[in-house]
């Protein structure tokens, strides 16, 4: 094989690899549609106790239910729900909490357009973080609201939970 | 003279280090009014010899203390008054330490052989006075107190002449005046003990149990100690019953079982029962059946107790009914019962004239456990803002069911959880359900203000002008007004508008309570802080303040909030209050029950408690509960004594609340001022001649005292530094025994004052039986105060009452400094100062002083008594037992 040929089979196999790399999925691209993430659990009274906000990463089934029996609490009076069904193989579940709060009028939720935004190996998901207005009157019981979502796997090891000011509330990784 | 700090450890220290005085318990020496030599001083380094100085002092008597004359001390005198025809006079008033043993028990000396299971006392008493004997040493010997007509007969009819409980405390009171044979009597065991006459009320103990109470004559509940039973007992019920000649009725082995004292039972305990009964038929056996079979179910109870196979033996008491819903949680609301509720449910359960407001998300208005609990008005929505009422129902609107404050399905549902607490449907009867409330019989009002992320100031008035009935932007006067507002809500700004509106709905006649806050802050939090309204701080199931709720000065009454961060009482569910809730997790509304914790749920357990108040007091004002919360009859003090920032005036008393409203009702006064007095009752023994008399208003709102006179002319009382006015403050009472005939004397001080008479007892006593004061034979102590080693003892009988004492060749070199203690032995255990014996020391026992070079060496006299009352003869006389001193064995036990 003379020279030139070689750094033309170099230059497409660069080129090849470039183009591959730029069509993969999960590197600076948004995991997109209403499948990457929907909400499978919305609780008030989470039971978590710090006042910091948390996000827990859920691959395993066993781990998907103690986190959904832990937003039920302790209710009485009716038929426990059933745990609901992720697929593990191409799924994870994410526990995200707000932390505890001496009051009601904290929510979390899942906008409606909500995406996984993935950039390199870290997802990034926006959630709508509201807290009470100033001067309000508030009942006075304390919460700690959590949601409980379903993604798609994909090639990230970490997911950053935003509020809708892009600020970072929560950090969840890979086996932790 | 120096006061030695470690005063303490040199106790200890003479208590720790008794192996090391089991050496000098060696040394012998004279008795009497000997004193052993000391050690004798060494020389110095330099060949001075080194200081040694002679200590001496007296040990008084304690006033009106007296000792048993025939006790187990061999060197004590001995005079035996086991029969009637030997009591020992003894002064009134008296304190008197005494010692008796059944044969053979106990520790050695002239009594153990023999036994001595009766002490005799002749004495006069006054009507209403109480006598009481305290058994220092429960754990070991159980005494029983009777008193006889001076001819030694016996009203067995009088349930005043004989105490046979199975307690630490037996405790007569005197029918009338006169001269009375008392008799202490070992049922069992050994023990020192005291008896105390004329020394004001007694301290009962709580583990105290006489044929007066209130159980099935002839039933004991046994429980048998498994591990101590014979194998070749059968463990079945009857055959357990037979060992301790008792009849089973039910229960089973290995657990409690109800037995029955039945002639037709067999040998062992019910034939023991009969032995010892047969020896005290004649002056023991009532007249009255009913009487007589209680006194044999308690000594049938006694003597069970003596065996080491029964783990116990109680009797069947009778209880009186309690209201206890059977709905299906009520077990797991453990916050009804912390404050008292099923006894306040036994006056009222609430009634439907009255009616609660709940300011609040609404009310699930189809919750099955709130089903006919709402007010005829049926409520209303004030909610002006479509985005936070997110109703489907433009601007505010009749229709105050609570349709969630989520839109993703985690609605709070917080209203109907605060309408259960205070009136969810509560069943006494068979079939209950769900949760109770604390007032079943009274009727919610509903009012929205609260909605997706909170409520508005404005919408929240609206709401109250509503309830109070006054004019609102409903255009709706309800046809009842509420009796009370209940507002689990607020924020930390306050404004004079609001504070118009609620001073506007309390002239209503409304009672307003509200949430303290759950900040974990003292800052004023609103509409709680407004004058006028009570704010309510939550407490966990420990009656601690929750580690969420606010404090402060603004705090008025604290309540269970909960702590769900706990499981304190191990039931499986955190330690929030449960009541009603919803669920919309499932896209549907669910009405279930939960857990919360706040001071949310704090206030409407005093809102609950105000309306069963108003079910028992329809004209219960504003005004009369702040009266009652500020003179403490509504609730229980938690925290420092009165108000305090955590608990403000305490946590709610649901039954004290109800009978206080009762009253109330029945016209007793809600200021209530009180006359009290200080001390309750005078005793000038036989030489004592004034004293004072402290006379204030201990409750509250104002009195003054309109006279004070005496029922005898030997009694004055005559006023000292008082008030101008109220005539409240100190006296002088003085009593003139001159031109009086030997006796005793009783006459009593009536105070009257604008609000409640009070009358004090005095007794005084001319001449007597000789001295008042015989503390027995004393040991008399000279104690290392660095070693703890006893260095010398002086022992003796009184002169006049008093013990003249010596120490010889003291050595005061190289800084030594001693402490004297002294004390009886009457069980002659070789520990003086023991429960029940006189104990004393320089300068006094609560503080004593080292002596040391440069002080003085004579004159150190201080008393010999019991230096506490009976309250400190404690239950299990421990804290007189840490007190005890080992003395030296000066003689061998014959």
């Amino acid at each position: 094989m003379n020279t030139t040929h070689l750094k033309r089979s170099c230059i497409l196999t660069l080129l090849l690899l470039t183009a591959s790399c730029q069509t993969m999925p999960g590197n600076n691209q948004k995991q997109a549609g209403q499948s990457s993430v929907s909400s499978i659990r919305a609780g008030l009274h989470c039971g978590r106790e710090q006042a910091t906000p948390a996000a827990t990463w859920i691959d395993k089934p066993q781990q998907l239910e103690t986190s959904f029996k832990k937003i039920q609490g302790a209710i009485l009076g009716a038929k426990p729900p059933e745990i609901p069904k992720v697929d593990f193989r191409n799924e994870i579940a994410l526990l995200i909490e707000m932390g505890q709060h001496p009051t009601l009028g904290y929510s979390l939720a899942l906008p409606e357009t909500a995406s996984l935004d993935i950039r390199k190996d870290q997802a990034y998901l926006t959630l709508r973080w509201t807290s009470p207005q100033p001067d309000v009157s508030l009942a006075q019981t304390t919460s700690s609201p959590c949601l409980l979502l379903r993604l798609k796997r994909g090639e990230y090891t970490s997911i950053r939970i935003l509020d809708e000011e892009g600020n970072t509330q929560a950090i969840s990784r890979m086996g932790q | 003279m120096k006061y030695d700090s470690a005063v303490q450890s040199a106790l200890r220290s003479v208590i720790l280090t008794g192996s090391l005085l089991g050496i000098l318990a060696g040394c012998g020496g004279g008795g009497g009014s000997g004193n052993d030599p000391a050690s004798q001083p060494e020389n110095n380094n330099t060949g001075n010899t080194p200081q040694t100085v002679t200590l001496s002092g007296t040990v008084i008597g304690g006033a009106n203390v007296f000792v048993d004359s025939d006790v187990n001390d061999p060197d004590a005198s001995y005079a035996a008054n086991d029969m009637p025809g030997q009591a020992q006079a003894i002064p009134n008033p008296v304190m008197l330490g005494g010692y008796l043993n059944e044969a053979h028990t106990g520790p050695a000396g002239p009594l153990f052989a023999t036994g001595d299971r009766s002490d005799f006392f002749r004495v006069s008493l006054a009507a209403n006075q109480n006598v009481t004997v305290n058994i220092a040493d429960f754990d070991t010997g159980d005494f029983d107190l009777y008193i006889y007509y001076d001819d030694g007969s016996i009203d067995l009819l009088n349930p005043d002449f004989i105490s046979e409980g199975v307690g630490q405390t037996e405790t007569l009171t005197i029918p009338q005046d006169g001269d009375y044979l008392i008799e202490v009597y070992a049922f069992s065991g050994y023990s020192n003990y005291a008896l105390v006459i004329g020394q004001g009320a007694a301290s009962l103990s709580t583990n105290r149990l006489v044929s007066t109470d209130d159980f099935v004559p002839g039933e004991v509940i046994v429980r048998f100690n498994d591990a101590r039973l014979p194998l070749s007992v059968a463990r079945t019920p009857a055959t357990l019953a037979a060992t301790i000649g008792l009849q089973f009725k039910a229960g089973d082995a290995g657990r409690a079982m109800l037995m029955e004292i039945s002639p037709s039972s067999g040998p062992g305990i019910q034939g023991a029962t009969a032995n010892q009964m047969a020896s005290q038929e004649r002056r023991f056996r009532s007249p009255d059946p009913e009487r007589q079979q209680k006194l044999d179910t308690l000594r049938t109870i006694k003597l069970l107790r003596k065996r080491n196979d029964i783990r116990y033996a109680e009797p069947n008491f009778i209880r009186q009914p309690l209201q206890i819903p059977t709905d299906s949680y009520y077990g797991l609301q453990w916050h009804y019962p912390l404050i008292k509720l099923p006894t306040a449910w036994d006056v009222t359960t609430g009634s439907p004239n009255v009616i609660v407001a709940v300011i609040d998300t609404g009310v699930l208005l189809n919750h099955p456990d709130l089903q006919g609990q709402f007010s005829s008005d049926g409520g209303f929505d004030f909610i002006r803002d479509d985005n936070i009422a997110q109703d489907n129902e433009p601007g505010i609107d009749i229709n105050a069911d609570d349709p969630g404050d989520s839109r993703i399905g985690s609605s709070s549902f917080h209203g109907t959880h605060v309408a259960g607490t205070i009136a969810a449907t509560t069943s006494f009867g068979a079939g209950g359900s769900g949760v109770a409330g604390i007032a079943p019989g009274v009727k919610i009002m509903p009012l929205r203000v609260l909605g997706n992320g909170g409520g508005t100031g404005y919408d929240i008035l609206q709401a109250v002008r509503y309830a109070a009935g006054l004019s609102n932007d409903s255009g709706i006067i309800p046809p009842q007004k509420a009796d009370v507002i209940n507002l689990s809500l607020g924020g930390p700004g306050g404004s004079q508008a609001e504070q118009d509106a609620y001073t506007q709905a309390r002239g209503a006649g409304v009672i307003i309570v509200a949430a303290a806050g759950n900040s974990n802050v003292s800052d004023p939090f609103y509409p709680a802080a407004y004058n006028g309204i009570i704010s309510v701080s939550a407490l966990d199931m420990n009656k601690q303040r929750a580690p969420y709720s606010n404090f402060g000065t603004t705090i008025d009454v604290a309540a269970p909030g909960g702590d769900t961060s706990r499981d304190l009482n191990g039931d499986g569910y955190p330690d929030g209050v449960l009541s009603t809730v919803g669920d919309d997790s499932g896209g549907n509304i669910d009405y279930v029950f939960k857990f919360l914790q706040g001071t949310s749920m704090a206030s409407p357990h005093m809102a609950g408690v105000l309306a069963l108040m108003k079910s028992v007091h329809g004209n219960l004002t504003p005004d009369d509960v702040d009266t009652l919360l500020a003179s403490g009859q509504i609730v229980e003090d938690l925290g420092a004594a009165g108000r305090d920032d955590q608990f403000g005036h305490g946590m709610i008393d649901a039954r004290k609340a109800v009978d206080a409203a009762t009253a109330l009702a029945q016209g007793s006064n809600p200021d209530n001022p009180v006359v009290s007095v200080s001390p309750a009752s005078l005793n000038f023994g036989n030489s004592a001649t004034n004293t004072s008399l402290s006379i204030i208003n201990g409750g509250t709102g104002v009195l003054s005292i309109a006279s004070i006179t005496t029922s005898a002319s030997w009694l004055t009382v005559i006023p000292g530094n008082v008030d101008a006015i109220t005539q409240l403050g100190d006296y002088q009472v003085s009593v003139d025994r001159s031109g009086l005939a030997a006796g005793i004397y009783t006459a009593d001080i009536t105070i009257v004052s604008t609000s409640n008479t009070v009358s004090i007892p005095v007794i005084q006593r001319v001449g007597g039986q000789g001295s008042n004061i015989n503390a027995g034979y004393q040991y008399i102590l000279l104690v290392d105060a660095d070693s703890g080693d006893i260095v010398d003892q002086w022992e003796g009988s009184p002169q006049n009452g008093e013990y003249n004492f010596v120490f010889d060749n003291v050595s005061l070199a190289n800084g030594k400094s001693y402490f004297i203690f002294a004390g009886t032995d009457q069980n002659n255990d070789g520990f003086i100062c023991d429960a029940g014996e006189t104990c004393g020391a320089y300068v006094s026992l609560v503080q004593p002083i080292a002596i040391s070079d440069g002080g003085n060496n004579s004159g150190l006299d201080f008393i010999s008594g019991f230096n506490t009352g009976l309250q400190n003869l404690s239950a299990s006389g421990a804290d007189n037992k840490k007190r005890a001193i080992r003395r030296k064995q000066t003689k061998k036990i014959p």
